[in-house]
């Protein structure tokens, strides 16, 4: 996994821009948001003077939920099918969530009258159709934009996780190869000491690599071969969420929530008064909230609480003092508890989106300085190369050494000569520890060098090729399937204009299955070709 | 054995193995000449050195494998004594379109290996007037067909039908009855035993050394 990423959550046009995304008409925040929403105001505004049971408004409301969800589950499955890149321009995602909330509306009205016998429950489902899309304005356009910050944290943070551990392997891999550079410094000084010092005690030389195997090489092999453990947590919803019960909602965005009650205001007041209500009810909630912010800060499990308690007591003071609530019986606690699970809802959901923007911005900003820290940009590229000096070190090192160790038990003897020339060859090999990264020139090397004996490869145009690790690893296959399959034991690799020619001498292409070597070249290019070559063998025509 | 020392050559791409076997065969009183970890450095040295007989792994990683090196080495030297020490069971698992071991081979399977004088036995047999290939084809993997084989071996790889369909250009179904048969002749069922599926990658594992029971 690399980390760089162009990506980033950088302004709140970013996040209108992106409205229109996969996070547009999230079925999840359908229901977080706008279900309860719409199914709360239904129980609360039941029984007034137009209805007469207001389990007809939540029947009613149900019906129309269900369908709107299902609408919205078969555009999601349509776009995911046929469309997954394409982003709804903004004014379409206005459109649709007010036509979607429009049709809800109506749909309610409809299936209220339906439910109690064709009596007209209503003044008109033309203030349903108003009231509705205001709503569905309000409800799918917060709700995506939640989701989007949702899933911009969930990234940002898994990169930074990714980056942080990055970062760790990094370290440890620069203290690796500063005690690689010891080592090697140690044998050099110890076979200086073999051939200068005729009085040295006999047996010195085995038990120095002993020593050195035992207490530099194992250990270090062992510390390069461990991974680094990740103690960082990947996105976690539930941190979230306690950070969001921690601080007061924001204004604004408790204000708004309010003008999902737009439909039933307009329905039971009339179209002027339920906006006024509608309005009013927002503006003290919006007030509450700001002036509870200020005396409590930005962290306050109280604060919140307060928050909600008061605009929903505002809310239901509000409505009753209207009329719009039937102060009698039970039906206040109705209202009570729905209007409070409203506000409570939405807030947690609001202020888990504005923490995760603010984190996702955080964590941005230490994903770049670790970016700039870092020479290079691939961890599994940084692990590989760890990985093969650590086989180098456990596997040629260390059993080189131990086999003189061996044959002196088994009863050779070893001589100050044969141990001086091991060690040095020890040290060379040390000196040739993987690099960082191979280049193409020096990753056809190693295929000649494998070949040896067995398949001549020769190159021609290396300078026009391109640099890349792929070509290097289509140019393994090709050889590799010249010589098994091809049974050639000469391979010519041209770099053309724009293209890759591999010919060989063998047999020429036969019906085999595909191999591996299609598998990369599928991967990465799908033009290419196979073809009897001029001379007999065959030739592998890739375009570059 | 006569009085003169046996030389010999070993090419084993596991270091470690390599230095083991080269240290207990000094001590058998054989002269190795050469203990290289690749093919074409083999080859070389053998050029060089021309010993009696090469004890040779027959998985030597990407490159040629210990066949293309046996058989060099005989174009090399046609009298050569090759021994092959391995973890496969048979060679076709390792090269689908291996014909037969060049003329009086001696086979040795690591799992079945219970001491040098094993390996040194081998090696005195690949160099005698009268040597026998002592290769048998016993594994039950070994008779497959070739696509069986390759089928078992992406099973055992942990990829589902649909995905060995697909880098096979076959039909899933095709791809289905393949396993069916596979599964026929390994004698694997589907019952308490375990997932058949799990049992077939199990007996291919275990044919080229890389699962113990």
């Amino acid at each position: 996994m690399t980390i760089d990423s162009k990506a980033g959550l950088s302004s709140f046009q970013d996040l209108i821009s992106k409205l229109g995304s996969q996070s547009f008409l999230s079925p999840k925040f359908l229901a977080v948001l706008v279900v309860p929403s719409a199914f709360i105001f239904s129980v609360t505004l039941g029984e007034v003077d137009t209805a007469n049971d207001y389990w007809f408004w939540v029947v009613a409301n149900l019906f129309s939920i269900s369908v709107i969800a299902l609408i919205v589950f078969v555009i999601k499955v349509l776009w995911i099918r046929f469309a997954e890149n394409f982003i709804f321009p903004l004014l379409s995602v206005v459109a649709i969530s007010a036509s979607l909330g429009a049709f809800k509306g109506w749909l309610t009205a409809i299936a209220v009258i339906e439910l109690s016998s064709g009596r007209l429950l209503l003044s008109g489902t033309s203030e349903n159709l108003i009231g509705g899309s205001i709503a569905g304005l309000v409800g799918f356009i917060s709700a995506s934009a939640a989701t989007y910050l949702f899933s911009r944290f969930k990234k940002e943070r898994n990169l930074l996780v990714t980056a942080r551990v990055f970062d760790q392997l990094n370290q440890k891999n620069s203290l690796e190869q500063k005690q690689l550079v010891a080592l090697k410094q140690r044998i050099v000084e110890f076979i200086e000491k073999l051939r200068d010092d005729e009085k040295l005690a006999p047996g010195m030389e085995l038990s120095f690599i002993r020593q050195l195997v035992d207490e530099t090489i194992r250990p270090l092999a062992g510390s390069m071969f461990s991974q680094i453990e990740s103690r960082y947590s990947s996105f976690a919803l539930r941190e979230l969420f306690v950070k969001a019960i921690k601080s007061p909602p924001s204004a604004v965005l408790l204000a708004s929530v309010y003008l999902l009650a737009l439909p039933s205001q307009i329905a039971f007041a009339g179209f002027w008064l339920g906006i006024f209500n509608c309005l009013s009810v927002s503006v003290v909630v919006f007030v509450i909230a700001k002036v509870v912010g200020w005396v409590f800060g930005d962290e306050s499990f109280i604060g919140f609480g307060l928050v909600i308690g008061l605009s929903t007591l505002a809310g239901v003071v509000l409505n009753a003092w209207q009329g719009v609530v039937n102060v009698e019986g039970g039906f206040i606690w109705a209202a009570i508890i729905s209007v409070l699970f409203l506000f409570a809802n939405s807030s947690i959901v609001f202020s888990m989106a504005k923490i995760a923007y603010n984190e996702a911005r955080a964590n941005r900003a230490e994903i770049t300085e670790l970016r700039e820290e870092l020479q290079i940009n691939s961890l599994a590229l940084l692990a590989k190369q760890r990985r093969e000096i650590a086989n180098q070190l456990h596997g040629e090192v260390q059993s080189r050494l131990m086999s003189l160790v061996i044959k002196e038990e088994a009863g050779a003897k070893i001589d100050k000569q044969l141990a001086i020339n091991e060690l040095s060859q020890i040290a060379n090999l040390l000196d040739s520890a993987p690099k960082s990264s191979k280049s193409l020139a020096e990753s056809i090397d190693d295929t000649i060098a494998k070949w040896r004996g067995f398949a001549e490869v020769e190159v021609v145009g290396l300078d026009q090729a391109p640099e890349s690790p792929v070509v290097a690893e289509i140019i393994d296959e090709a050889v590799y399937n010249a010589f098994r399959h091809g049974r050639a034991n000469r391979v010519i690799i041209s770099f053309q204009s724009n293209q890759l020619v591999i010919a060989d001498n063998g047999i020429g292409p036969t019906n085999g299955s595909p191999g591996i070597g299609t598998q990369v070249l599928n991967s990465e290019t799908k033009d290419w070709k196979l073809l009897p070559g001029e001379d007999g063998g065959s030739e592998l025509r890739i375009a570059l | 054995m006569t009085a003169m020392k046996m030389r010999i050559g070993i090419c084993e791409d596991d270091p470690f193995t390599l230095a083991t076997l080269d240290a207990s065969l000094v001590a058998k009183e054989v002269e190795v000449v050469f203990a290289e970890t690749s093919a074409p450095n083999a080859l070389e040295k053998f050029s060089e050195l021309t010993p009696h007989a090469v004890l040779i792994d027959l998985h030597l990683g990407s490159g040629p494998t210990g066949l293309d090196l046996a058989k060099s080495l005989r174009g090399i030297s046609p009298s050569v004594g090759l021994v092959f020490l391995t973890s496969f069971e048979s060679p076709r698992l390792l090269d689908r379109n291996f014909e037969e071991l060049p003329a009086g081979s001696q086979y040795l399977n690591k799992q079945e290996l219970a001491s040098v004088d094993q390996i040194l036995h081998a090696l005195q047999n690949s160099v005698s007037k009268n040597r026998k290939s002592t290769f048998v084809e016993s594994s039950d993997v070994a008779g497959l067909t070739n696509r069986q084989l390759e089928v078992l071996e992406m099973i055992a790889n942990g990829k589902s039908n649909q995905q060995i369909a697909k880098q096979l250009a076959l039909s899933a179904k095709a791809v289905e009855g393949i396993s069916l048969r596979i599964a026929k002749r390994l004698g694997t069922k589907n019952d308490q035993s375990g997932n058949q599926r799990i049992q077939m990658a199990k007996a291919y594992l275990r044919s080229i050394g890389r699962f113990d029971n």
